[in-house]
Parts: structure tokens; sequence; C-alpha cells
């Protein structure tokens, strides 16, 4: 059973269409490329699948569990989390305690809780964990700096890896690399290879940098105009005429 | 650095805790004791507004909460002779749920719309007030509220001891506020005021968080607002309207928004403002809505730091006055 499937989705706003019935299926530990032009409607699909827009027709299974419709912390409490393109984090908080919000998936404690310190001890395991994952993202030396003041392309890792400490099943990168120098892009996509192999998820990486993307992930799926055009391995979108003549253009 | 201006910050509220444990020894009138009161009940409710603000949501509603605990202790005190202590729960719970029901539809929207809710909702609870007329006496309000009875010994007859009644549950909530304000939770709702679209696809109920904090900033407002009514012993509608909801926003901002010892010390300092103007050739107390305004106005548009901004300036000044001399020394240094 594919971990997420996206059936018949549409998403009109008004009178634009934005998404025309398209399926899409990600399966277990697949690191998926979404690709098309702008406009294509890539975000608008991310924003469904997380549960940020309610679609217009369709529904979204994640695990075969039925997530169409709910909010957005429903869905990421089952496991799909998303990243923004605009890298958002917590800009007055410190970095550390950026992770920290992100886990708050683990352990919601409600005010008693809070009030009794009851909770206290499995507070220490969050901050133990924050660290582990500042350290998979190699950025346990900024851990005290105001996320605020940190240079773009760390606030997009930190971004990513705030998504990454919420425990996600599959993880929806919006264009993490936008932006970024070529040493940054590569840290970044290394970053997003290692969280597929060693965390064991699967990853939709929406991207424009496809020369890049293509060589990291097992499958693409090209957007256009709202619809799905291709389907398929990296060596058949490469040579689809369709892709070719809507996005790519040759040399690739 | 950042060790010495904690305490300083702790020192000074020892400082003041200690002055105010000893001040019905030092000065028997209850002048003092009684604008030190009006203090105690000030603080929570402020700092409960500061906990709202810091989730954009400016809570422009306290005078209702605090109505409804004062006008719960008072009619079941009074009328049907209950036991205060018994009452002072029932206000708890009674006030929880009625926080929860308002707190659902109104925290669906944020910045003016919710003021306009609670606003709404503070005139609401004042027109059932001076309406019900059976139950709250309309705008005669209900005097003669009786003194709370006697627990583990202790009387409650002697105003000293409504003061220090005040005092303890002055404490109890800003001590249960402030462990909100530094856990996890607390933590959750300031990554909600700083961007609640991410906060919600990280997986945080920004609506449940939301509401558990309404409720919570509620309730205390109205435990203040039962103490306000034995304190008193005569309420009236206009001790809890709109106006006094929207002072306790404003003593919340201008002591920096979001800031909970910015909630603390504004209170202080803008309870002995009005005391401090008499003393002013020219002052007339009709000025005082005129200058809350202008301070409004300054922190918003010029220094969102608020009073705790002055405070840590300061304190920085004054650090530097002393290092002054280090640093030269240092600076010599690097320059060769």
């Amino acid at each position: 059973m594919p971990l997420v499937k996206g059936i018949t989705i549409s998403k009109f706003f008004g009178g634009l269409k934005a998404l025309q019935d398209v399926d899409i299926v990600i399966n277990k530990n697949e690191l998926l490329g979404l690709i098309g032009p702008n406009g294509a409607g890539k975000s608008t699909l991310i924003n469904v699948l997380s549960g940020y827009y309610k679609p217009t027709k369709g529904r979204i299974l994640l695990d075969g569990v039925d997530v169409t419709g709910k909010n957005m912390h429903y869905a990421a409490r089952k496991g799909l989390v998303r990243s923004f393109q605009q890298a958002a984090i917590f800009k007055e908080l410190s970095v550390f305690e950026n992770v920290i919000v992100a886990q708050h998936i683990f352990d919601r404690p409600g005010i008693f809780d809070e009030i009794i310190l009851s909770h206290r001890r499995r507070q220490k395991k969050f901050e133990i964990k924050a660290e582990e994952f500042l350290d998979f993202s190699e950025m346990s030396h900024l851990k005290s700096v105001k996320a605020g003041d940190l240079p773009y392309g760390y606030q997009k890792i930190l971004g990513v890896t705030m998504a990454i400490s919420a425990n996600p099943k599959v993880l929806l990168l919006d264009e993490p690399v936008t932006g970024m120098s070529i040493g940054e892009i590569k840290q970044i996509l290394d970053l997003v290879v290692r969280i597929k192999k060693e965390k064991k998820l699967s990853v939709l990486c929406i991207e424009h940098n496809v020369r890049a993307l293509l060589e990291i992930v097992d499958r693409v799926m090209v957007l256009n105009f709202g619809e799905k055009i291709a389907d398929g391995t990296p060596e058949e979108i490469s040579n689809d005429q369709k892709v070719i003549d809507a996005y790519l253009g040759g040399g690739y | 650095m950042a060790l010495k201006k904690i305490d300083f910050k702790l020192i000074a509220m020892a400082i003041a805790l200690i002055f105010f444990i000893i001040l019905p020894f030092i000065n028997g009138t209850m002048y003092w004791q009684r604008l030190i009161m009006s203090l105690f009940l000030f603080i929570p409710v402020v700092i409960g507004c500061t906990i709202m603000a810091r989730m954009g949501a400016l809570h422009a509603a306290q005078g209702a909460f605090m109505s409804i605990g004062a006008y719960t202790v008072a009619i079941l005190t009074k009328n049907y002779g209950m036991n205060f202590w018994l009452v002072l729960l029932i206000s708890i719970v009674v006030t929880g749920i009625i926080a929860m029901c308002v707190g659902f539809p109104a925290l669906r929207v944020t910045g003016p719309y919710f003021v306009f809710m609670t606003w709404g909702l503070n005139q609401l609870v004042m027109s059932i007030w001076i309406k019900a007329e059976t139950i709250s006496n309309g705008v005669r309000g209900i005097d003669n509220i009786p003194r709370p009875s006697n627990i583990g010994g202790i009387s409650f007859n002697s105003p000293t001891a409504i003061y220090y009644l005040g005092l303890v549950l002055m404490v109890v909530c800003t001590i249960i506020l402030f462990i909100l304000y530094k856990s996890h939770f607390g933590l959750a709702m300031s990554s909600i005021g700083q961007n609640h679209i991410l906060s919600e696809s990280l997986g945080i109920n920004v609506m449940a968080v939301k509401v558990k904090a309404f409720v919570t900033v509620s309730i205390v407002a109205s435990v203040m607002g039962g103490y306000f009514a034995i304190m008193q012993t005569y309420i009236t509608p206009s001790d809890f309207g709109v106006w006094n909801s929207f002072n306790y926003v404003i003593f919340s901002i201008v002591g920096g928004i979001g800031s909970f010892v910015g909630a603390i010390y504004s209170s202080v300092v803008l309870t002995f403002f009005p005391i401090a103007m008499q003393y002013i050739p020219g002052w007339n107390p009709f000025y005082k809505p005129i200058v809350y305004g202008i301070f409004v106005l300054f922190v918003v548009m010029v220094y969102p730091r608020g009073i705790v901004g002055l405070v840590e300036n300061a304190g920085k000044g004054i650090e530097r006055i002393f290092t002054r001399n280090k640093k030269l020394v240092t600076d010599d240094i690097k320059s060769k």
C-alpha cells in the first residue's frame, strides 16, 4: 500500500484552475521529485496534501487513513509534514528552541500537567532529541543563535530540520534549495538524501533545479497548468517529449 | 552578563515581596494597603492580557471575566450565605465553562476582529448585570458583601487579613501563569504568535492551545474578580466596563509587548502613576486617559520593548559604567 495516495485532486480558486484531476502516489522509502513550470500547481498540490487547502474535489489517503479536508495539524500528527518555500522558522526563538517546538507533536502537555510539573522529566528527552536533530543537520554550533539572525541558507536548513524533527513518515519539501549558492544546494540535497536513507522516510521534493534533482530522486512527477503530464523514472522523464516541450527544453 | 540580569530581577522581586509582607506592620493606616491591594488585583489580570497578546490576541474582556467571579461571589455569599471558598471553586468552574464556550468562536479570528469580539463580550456581560435586576441589583450594584468565612483557623474580618489574602492570591496566580509561560506550552504559544501556520504544520493544534490559554487566563481574572468583591465589599457593573478591560490591555502593552516581567513592571508603575501625578501642579485626573493613550502610541510606534526595554537599557548602561575601564584596555590591545 502506498504511503500517500492522492486521488483525482482538484483545486479551484473560484474560476481559477490550480489543479485538475491529479493522481499522486508516494511509496514507502521513496524520493519523489515534483517538477513543472511556475504556476503549474506544485505548491498548491503540497498545500492540499498537507491540509493547508481543502481540495475542491478528490481524496487524500495517508497510510490508508483519509485525511482529506482535515486541519494541517491532523495530517502532521498522522505523519505528513511539510516545509515552506520561504524559510519558515520562528524568528524570535533560538535555533534550539525552534527544534523543540517542532517536537511538540510527541507530547502535548495539558495546562494542568504543566502546572503540576509532571512532565518535566519527559522534557529532558525532547531536549536530547533536539540536540540529535541539530547534529544530523550539522547545525549544533548554532544552537543558541536567534533564528532570525541566521543567514538565509541556514534558515532553510533549519526549516527542513524542524520538519524532520516532527517525526514524519513522509516529508513534503517545497523548493528547498531555491535561492541557495552552489555549495548550499549540495549541502541541502545531501541532507535530503540522508534523511531518506537514515530516517527511512519518503520525501516529495519540489525543485526547479532539475539537473540536481534528477540525480537524487527515484521517481519524478511533472505538472503543467494544474494537470499531471508525466510520471516515471528520471530517464523516462528526461526523454519524454511532452515534458521537454512544456518545461525542460533540450539538453537534459 | 545574562546571569547578572536575572539576578537583578529576582532581587528586585524579592525586595518587593518582603516590602508587601511587612507593609501592614510599618504603616497602620489602610491608605497604602488599599493601593497595593489594587496592585495585587492588576498583576495577574495584566499578565493574562500579556499571555494572550503573545499569541496575537488582544484580550479586551478581562473585565467581563472579573465580573463573573465578582458577581458569583457577591450573590452566592450575600444572598445565599454560602461559604466564600466553596463559591470561589464554583466560580472557577463556571468561568471555565463560559470561557470555553466564548473562546472557540472568538479565537477563530485574530487581530482587530478578536478585539471586537472580546469588546462585544464585555458589553454583553455588562448589559446582563445591568438588566438582570433581580439577581444583580442592576446599576445599583451589590453592597455589604460579607467577608470570607474562617478557614484553617484564620479569620478574615480585619482589612489586613484581606490584604494578605490578596498577596497570597496574587503570588499563586502569578506563579501559575509564570510556569505556563516558561513551559513547553508557553513555547508553543510564543511560536503561534510568531507564525501560526508553521506551528500548525508541525502538528501543534493551534486552536486548542489558544483556547486552553484563554480559559486559564480568564479563570485567573475571575478569581481576582472574586477577590475584588470581598476587598471593596461593593460592586457595580461599571467596575468591570470596557474602559477597565482596556486599561488592563494598556498596562500589558506599555510593559513591553509579550513580556511577562513587563506586565508586572507596568502594573506597578501605572498603579502609582496617578498618585505621583497628583503632586504635579496643574494636573487634572481628567488627563489620565490622554496620557495613557500617549504611552500606548509611543510603545506601539516607537518602542515595542516598553518598560522592560527601558529597564534593561538602564541596566546595560549601569553595567557599562562599571566595565568602562576594562573595555578601554582591551580596545588598546586589539588596536595594536
